[in-house]
């Protein structure tokens, strides 16, 4: 009070002094909170801007991989495709292998007196390992059909479904031959 | 609870005591705000507008009673304030005389206030109101009073003009009281013998001080301009009776006053240390 100039005004009644420096914690509590609020909704903010970029660089990812996805799957179709078509080349291989030594042993089988006249190996399409033989000979008989069985047996196919009818002075033979591959 | 309650709270208006609370110094009352303080002498009216830090931005003066003046500057001051609130110094009808073994029990500003009459005993009178300054060191104390019919009407033309009375002081009073606490936290000055002089307006006061003792002290209030023999009458005891060695320390109420234009002279050729600032007045009861 010792520098405090004197006052002669007449008093008012209930002159306040003040609210206690204690109470400033109030003020200050809710400016520390609205600065706070501030601050976690910048950071919000910014974790939502860089939330967003990311998830845009994610989804072009997602896109980029569904799109080479797509396209693997075209290549894979494709290859499975030309993979069944080289099965079934392969197959035909299969098929085909033994028909160049048959004709070969078929014609080494005729005897002196025989001569083929026809010679029929038809592959069936539905079963390449199935070849279907129609086999017509001149001269010979029964024992010609057995030397030349024999030489076919000799090249591990077996025959089923054999047909023959005897013609004049001819035979003609039907089969079904199927690769053994034991 | 008002929102107004909330927003002082807010800023922190709510802590700060109340502009008219007179425990605290003006510059607590009015922190960051603007003020007007008014020095009402003897048929002229002076006033000083204090900036939002507390400097003296611009001052005026005009001749006439405080009740004509007023009702001419009123909106002005207002503007000048915030919410109003003007200072008052009373420059006329009182009168500063020495005292000693006065009462200092604890709470004695408000009792001077309050009930005069404890503190003072048979000098108090009813019609005055009193403010005191008490010697830390001795029992001596400076005792002010002023006409209380005075306070009243200045009161009034304010209430009138819807003018808020912040404080009403003598300027006088308060300059010496701030020169003479100077004068005892200076140790060189303490121990020395002086004549402090305070002139603020056309009111002077002058007093005797030995090592550190107040001697004898005249104060003259509302003194007409040029009256030169009253002056000298108040001065010449001291001079006569000073040593070689006395010091006389002087204030004025601005760098420019007119005791130290016209009455300089009358000190002799006593050593005179002019402590005036700029604005004196109106920086002591800015501040303090």
């Amino acid at each position: 009070m010792e520098n405090i100039i004197h006052d002669l005004k007449t008093e008012r009644p209930n002159i306040s002094g003040g609210l206690p420096v204690f109470y400033k914690i109030i003020p200050i509590a809710f400016y520390l909170a609205v600065v706070l609020s501030c601050v976690l909704c910048l950071f919000f903010f910014m974790n939502f801007r860089h939330q967003t970029a990311s998830k845009e660089v994610w989804q072009g990812r997602l896109n980029a991989a569904n799109t080479e996805k797509a396209s693997l799957i075209g290549k894979q179709t494709e290859m499975v495709g030309t993979a069944q078509k080289a099965d079934g080349l392969a197959k035909w291989l299969e098929g085909s292998r033994p028909i160049q030594p048959v004709t070969v042993a078929i014609g080494r089988s005729m005897t002196k007196n025989s001569t083929i006249a026809e010679l029929t190996l038809d592959r069936n399409p539905e079963l390449p390992a199935h070849t279907n033989m129609q086999l017509k000979i001149n001269g010979g008989g029964s024992e010609q059909i057995e030397t030349t069985l024999d030489s076919i047996t000799a090249l591990n196919f077996q025959t089923y479904s054999a047909n023959q009818t005897r013609g004049q002075n001819a035979i003609d033979f039907e089969a079904t031959l199927i690769w053994n591959d034991k | 609870m008002e929102f107004k309650d909330i927003k002082d709270v807010l800023t922190m208006a709510a802590f700060r005591p109340e502009a008219d609370n007179s425990r605290f110094p003006w510059s607590k009352r009015f922190p960051g705000k603007k003020s007007v303080i008014v020095n009402v002498g003897r048929g002229q009216v002076k006033w000083g507008f204090l900036d939002k830090k507390g400097k003296v931005a611009n001052e005026g003066v005009a001749d006439g009673e405080f009740m004509d003046v007023a009702s001419q500057m009123a909106s002005e001051w207002r503007s000048q304030s915030d919410d109003g609130w003007i200072g008052v110094s009373l420059n006329n009808r009182f009168i500063i005389s020495l005292e000693h073994n006065l009462s200092r029990t604890q709470g004695w500003e408000d009792t001077i206030r309050n009930n005069p009459k404890s503190l003072l005993g048979t000098k108090h009178d009813r019609t005055k109101r009193y403010a005191l300054h008490h010697n830390p060191e001795t029992s001596a104390s400076l005792v002010m009073a002023c006409d209380d019919s005075l306070i009243k009407s200045v009161e009034e033309s304010m209430r009138s003009h819807n003018l808020r009375a912040a404080r009403v002081c003598c300027g006088l009073f308060a300059m010496t009281g701030h020169l003479l606490n100077r004068i005892n936290t200076d140790a060189t000055f303490k121990k020395q013998e002086l004549i402090v002089v305070t002139w603020c307006d056309g009111s002077l006061c002058v007093l005797c001080q030995k090592n550190g003792q107040w001697q004898e002290l005249r104060s003259r209030s509302g003194l007409a301009p040029g009256d030169s023999s009253a002056v000298q009458q108040m001065l010449r005891p001291y001079i006569d009776g000073a040593s070689p060695e006395t010091q006389v320390v002087f204030m004025g109420e601005s760098a420019e006053n007119e005791f130290k234009q016209n009455y300089f002279d009358m000190l002799g050729n006593l050593h005179v240390t002019d402590v005036t600032e700029p604005h004196q007045l109106w920086s002591v009861l800015g501040n303090y």
